[in-house]
């Protein structure tokens, strides 16, 4: 899925960097004896890295945080202390992250803890569930202090 | 002028090579389909920074001798 990812996003930002850099180099404002050539690849890499960069930092630490202001109403899990992240599926896709929590973090969720359960491979005490249609979102602590987000979309 | 111009060129490179290796390398290790374009971009930036950094320092040094 990267790979065909990488195949657009490439080729697009060969189209976007290839332009400034021949620009920057005829109005003279690239280092003396930096090519056009070695200014396009580096912004090339800039360019796609960092759009890459953006659409993880979406997927792996705002969602995330949204769905744990929305409904464990702080963060306890943070890039820090993330232990996995998985997306699978084809047309269901789901969302996974997990993250290793202290023991402290884990009793103050403990105590809100709803019915065990188990989905996705997964079980502990529900923390938060909802399913609508097609999504569904579920939020579990497990007995090894692990908290799991799942996401169906 | 185009000395300071130059040195925030290769700064800005480098920082970005830095943040993008660095944060490709996270992705690596937490993901569980693990993601290498964001950490192979920040490799690749930061090897072509070192070859405009040597290519300008050696336009400077051919300069500088005349």
């Amino acid at each position: 899925m990267e790979t065909l990812a990488l195949i657009g996003v490439g080729l697009l930002g060969i189209v976007v960097v290839a332009p400034v850099a021949l620009l920057l180099k005829w109005l003279k404002l690239l280092p003396a004896g930096v090519g056009a050539l070695l200014a396009g690849g580096m912004f090339w890499a800039i360019l796609v890295g960092g759009l890459f960069a953006s659409n993880y930092i979406g997927e792996l630490i705002v969602r995330p945080w949204h769905l744990q202001a929305a409904h464990l109403g702080g963060q306890y899990g943070t890039p820090l202390n993330m232990r996995r992240y998985s997306a699978s599926g084809f047309q269901d896709l789901v969302f996974e992250t997990s993250y290793q929590l202290s023991p402290a973090q884990a009793a103050r969720l403990r105590a809100r803890c709803g019915k065990d359960t188990q989905a996705f491979g997964l079980s502990g005490c529900e923390l938060y569930s909802w399913q609508g249609g097609d999504e569904s979102t579920l939020i579990l602590l497990s007995s090894d202090n692990q908290l799991h987000i799942v996401e169906l979309a | 002028m185009r000395r300071v111009a130059s040195l925030s060129f290769f700064l800005f490179a480098t920082a970005a090579g830095m943040c993008l290796l660095i944060f490709g390398i996270w992705i690596f290790l937490v993901s569980a389909i693990p993601a290498p374009t964001t950490m192979v971009c920040g490799a690749l930036t930061l090897a072509l920074t070192w070859l405009a950094w040597r290519a300008h320092r050696r336009a400077r040094a051919t300069d500088a001798n005349g």
